[in-house]
């Protein structure tokens, strides 16, 4: 019977909705005019716990009857119970009671979101039965719309549902999206579509874009085919910082310094398998040797170099050197450490880089940071604009994603992957692991610490606080999220965590808390990253399988965790 | 035993080669600076000796708050072998429960200087066990949400799925609780000093309270751990864990049990973090949550008394390093996280770290 899973689901239902409204989320004044969006919102996740958790368990199907009665019973528990914790809150609330100092969100207005009051019924005591049942009854539609929606969902129906995404037409879609969404992207630029303010549409628009040519490149298997949208691609890629305002281009140039970041951790992580928590300490080393050597009013530049800093392409440079230095300098002492120990000493080497930067005050000005970093010039041409560094920022992209392409096709590619598979196997196969390591080390910190002069000169000052801890397990995460040592899945995680946060900028705690979320969401559903990389996929080795009957055990496995996931949520 | 097996289980040590030689050499020369180092800087500032009992008690405060979150780390990773990043935030959000129940208690009139010596202890004591109580239940939903799905995945995915739980519950925490600061007032019992003696030194009663009952607490888990069924169960689980399901241990059941251990010695924790720091944010549990992991490092993860040892040991340094080197104080971070590359280079598994073996570290 499905009154048993009706009423657990019921009751976590409820739990999420509670959760979800202290957040705040139905408050208007936090999110503009999101108030009743936000019981749309609720209604929706109702329909989809509903539609997920009626859809069949593990033994057997519902019947259609039973499946509504467990809808029902799921967004009748939610919603009344909503209903009933809005009702104490109003009367609380009513009575006096300083609700806010335990739920800083639940204010007379988060009342008046659920019953239509103004704050003066709220605090009056109005009573609101009536709104307050129409809420639930609202709530309680959804399971029944849930439930009724789950019949339509089989094991058939997913599989003509990958047929579809595998047809031509899907195929076509994918390939046309990037141009869709650059001619939209420029009608709106161009103010043919008559909006105005296109500031942050048109940045989700390239953001967009960006995503689609990855997605696009991924799906296209075809040599010839792909060198032709290769190419097309690229050429609308350099046409795209011309399109674009300052706001967006300097958004999009701080998505392409993240992908090298990435990639150069990529390097660490994803070749090597060394977890590095301490990777943005590189990123500061090159920005602060550039910042420092450069900025007139720095302590080097006035004490030692007569006034005049260096320039951007000596920068570049000395970053490199700087940084390959680091990353061995860092690397010689953790070269016998392991796993999570070497987790936590990396963590404390970015922890003491960020504290020095921090409190060596005379050398790098402390808190206050390096201000009037010169921007790069060519030629007495001053390239210090946001499309000129967006242009610069694409360029070391390439460069740095065709040598990591190259390297990772190497004799030391192949020895960082058999490093990660296994250190002391790889050290019996003749593999030098210092050598190795030490490589890995100084290549990711060299690619950090150049995108770092090219972020300094972009933020123009730059501060301590630029590269703390949490930027490090930003950095982190964008890789992982993207897919670990793949290229377009840094791309693609440098759009999500430097592209995301600008779009949601009202929002923004908002958005860690749904990150937070869909980090171990990911990890669960699909932890191999959004783009992983294409060996990855192809080498499962599933004809090797076949050919063993009882390696086949491991197919039927995989098969029952599939159906696991996308089936209810609890399987005890 | 054969000779053949004898030299198969003894420990085998190879030569030290020059470059181990110099490492070693290294670190010497840095041991000897620091030492002239501190000579100068103790034989020319000349601080009185009061100074430095006062300070070590501190670190010593310090040092038994970071034992008790330290011990989560410890425990879930002997078992799991996974770093609970999100263990500082189930300090903070035992920190918040705390705070809460003080506040009814405030309001109950068990705060006030004026209040009866059993209600005033009881004021000190309610919270704690609010905030443990709390701490135990984030824990037990984070384990089931966040890690259970994952046991068995590759190691950096469940250290994600932390980190990922980290930020949700941190930034939840700003999002329900507010941005002001939640200020802990210090129950009467808890305010003031204690002198010892004519010696000129003194302890804070908050101090002390919180080293005897880090004391108890920990006494309580080493009796938890080493003398019942169930902690004989959990070193199994550490042991092996196929070897003791097969034994008819429930691994899941000490699983979560060890996650319960460590989210009721969070919550203690973070109320105690409350009562010394008088203050809790949404943050306030990131930072110490760090420094008890890498208390828990330091002294070898997975190793009980190494936590308490390492957690004591991070504390001190914290308190005396930066006036033993004649430094600002806003070092003492520095300080702190260079002994611990500097002890992880030369024991690359931590202080009390020999019984992890490679393979598994």
């Amino acid at each position: 019977m499905s009154i048993k899973p009706g009423i657990r689901y019921g009751i976590i239902s409820f739990g999420i909705l509670f959760y979800l409204s202290i957040l705040g989320l139905p408050l208007p004044r936090t999110l503009g005019g999101f108030g009743t969006l936000a019981l749309g919102l609720f209604w929706a996740v109702l329909v989809l716990i509903s539609l997920v958790t009626m859809r069949e368990t593990d033994q057997r199907r519902y019947t259609t009857i039973e499946a509504v009665t467990g809808g029902l019973l799921i967004s009748a528990i939610a919603g009344f119970g909503m209903a009933l914790v809005v009702g104490l809150f109003g009367r609380l609330i009513a009575d006096g009671v300083q609700v806010n100092t335990v739920f800083a969100q639940v204010l007379p207005e988060w009342v008046g979101t659920f019953t239509g009051q103004t704050k003066q019924e709220v605090q009056a005591g109005v009573s609101a039965t009536t709104a307050l049942l129409r809420f639930a009854l609202l709530m309680t539609s959804a399971g029944f719309l849930g439930a009724i929606v789950s019949r339509g969902l089989t094991h058939s129906s997913r599989e003509r549902w990958h047929d579809w995404i595998n047809s031509p037409f899907m195929y076509w879609l994918v390939i046309a999206m990037p141009f869709v969404f650059y001619v939209w992207y420029f009608a709106l630029a161009r103010g043919i579509l008559g909006a105005t303010n296109t500031s942050i549409s048109g940045l989700v628009l390239a953001c967009l874009f960006v995503t689609a040519v990855l997605v696009a490149l991924r799906r296209v298997r075809d040599k010839r085919r792909r060198l032709v949208f290769g190419i097309a691609f690229v050429v609308m890629l350099i046409l795209l910082p011309q399109i674009g305002d300052q706001f967006q281009n300097t958004v999009l140039n701080k998505i392409a310094i993240f992908s090298v970041v990435g990639i150069g951790l990529n390097i660490v992580l994803g070749y090597a398998g060394m977890l590095h928590l301490g990777y943005i300490a590189f990123f500061a080393v090159g920005a602060y040797a550039y910042g420092l050597l450069a900025s007139p009013d720095s302590y080097f530049v006035i004490n030692f170099m007569g006034g005049d800093g260096i320039t951007f392409w000596q920068g570049l440079l000395v970053a490199a050197i700087v940084g390959a230095l680091m990353g061995i300098i860092f690397g010689v002492p953790i070269l016998r450490t392991r796993g999570d120990y070497l987790a936590i000493v990396t963590l404390g080497f970015g922890q003491i880089t960020f504290l020095l930067l921090l409190n060596l005050r005379e050398f790098t000005g402390g808190p206050g940071g390096v201000l009037d970093i010169p921007p790069p010039t060519l030629f007495g041409v001053d390239l210090g604009s946001a499309e000129s560094i967006l242009y610069l920022a694409m360029i070391m992209l390439a460069v740095v994603a065709f040598m990591t392409l190259r390297l990772n096709d190497s004799r030391i590619g192949r020895s960082w992957r058999a490093m990660k598979e296994d250190e002391d196997v790889a050290a019996t196969m003749g593999i030098n692991l210092s050598t190795t390591k030490l490589v890995a080390f100084a290549i990711g910190a060299a690619f950090a610490a150049v995108a770092g002069v090219l972020y300094a000169t972009r933020q123009v000052n730059i501060f301590p606080d630029n590269f703390a801890l949490k930027q490090s397990i930003d950095i982190l995460s964008l890789v992982i999220i993207g897919g670990l040592g793949s290229i377009e899945g840094v791309v693609l995680g440098a759009v999500a965590f430097a592209g995301l946060p600008e779009i949601l900028r009202e929002a923004e705690n908002y958005r860690i808390v749904a990150f937070g979320a869909l980090l171990v969401a990911m990890m669960i559903l699909r932890p191999q990253g959004l783009l992983p990389p294409l060996e990855h996929e192809e080498d499962i080795d599933v004809s090797d399988r076949r050919q063993d009957a009882w390696l086949q055990i491991f197919d039927a496995e995989e098969d029952d965790q599939d159906s696991a996931e996308t089936g209810a949520t609890g399987t005890d | 035993m054969t000779t053949i097996e004898k030299r198969a289980t003894s420990d085998y040590r190879p030569k030290m080669r020059p470059s181990q030689i110099a490492l070693y050499g290294f670190g010497i020369l840095i041991l000897v600076l620091l030492g002239w180092r501190i000579y100068n800087v103790v034989s020319v500032e000349q601080y009185p000796i009061q100074f430095w009992a006062i300070q070590s008690i501190n670190g010593l405060v310090l040092g038994s708050v970071y034992a008790l979150i330290a011990l989560g780390y410890t425990l879930v990773y002997g078992i799991l072998f996974m770093i609970n990043f999100a263990h500082g935030e189930v300090v903070m959000l035992g920190g918040f429960a705390g705070y809460f129940a003080l506040q009814l208690c405030i309001r109950w009139g068990w705060v006030a200087a004026d209040a009866p010596f059993f209600q005033s202890w009881l004021a000190v004591l309610f919270p704690i066990a609010v905030g443990m109580i709390a701490s135990l239940l984030v824990a037990m939903a984070l384990e089931r949400i966040a890690y259970r799905p994952l046991r068995g995945a590759q190691r950096l995915i469940p250290l994600i799925s932390a980190i990922g739980a980290s930020f949700f519950l941190q930034y939840s925490a700003l999002l329900i609780f507010g941005v002001t600061p939640h200020n802990y007032q210090k129950p009467a019992v808890l305010t003031g000093a204690v002198s010892l003696g004519d010696s000129g030194v003194f302890i804070s009663k908050t101090g002390l309270f919180i080293i005897l009952a880090s004391i108890v607490l920990m006494l309580i888990l080493y009796i938890l751990v080493q003398k019942t069924k169930i902690g004989r169960a959990m070193r199994a689980v550490a042991e092996d864990q196929e070897m003791a399901s097969l034994m008819g241990v429930d691994v899941n059941r000490i699983i979560v049990f060890t996650f319960v251990i460590g989210g009721l010695l969070a919550g203690a924790g973070g109320v105690m973090l409350g009562y010394q720091n008088t203050v809790m944010r949404f943050n306030t549990g990131f930072i110490p949550g760090l420094k008890a992991f890498t208390a828990a490092v330091l002294g070898g993860i997975g190793n009980v008394p190494g936590a308490m040892i390492g957690a004591i040991i991070l504390g001190e340094l914290e308190a005396l390093g930066p006036s033993l080197l004649g430094l600002p104080n806003e070092y003492k971070d520095v300080i702190a996280f260079s002994v611990l590359i500097f002890v992880l280079i030369f024991r690359p598994t931590g202080i009390l770290g020999e019984r992890l073996s490679r393979e598994r570290a």
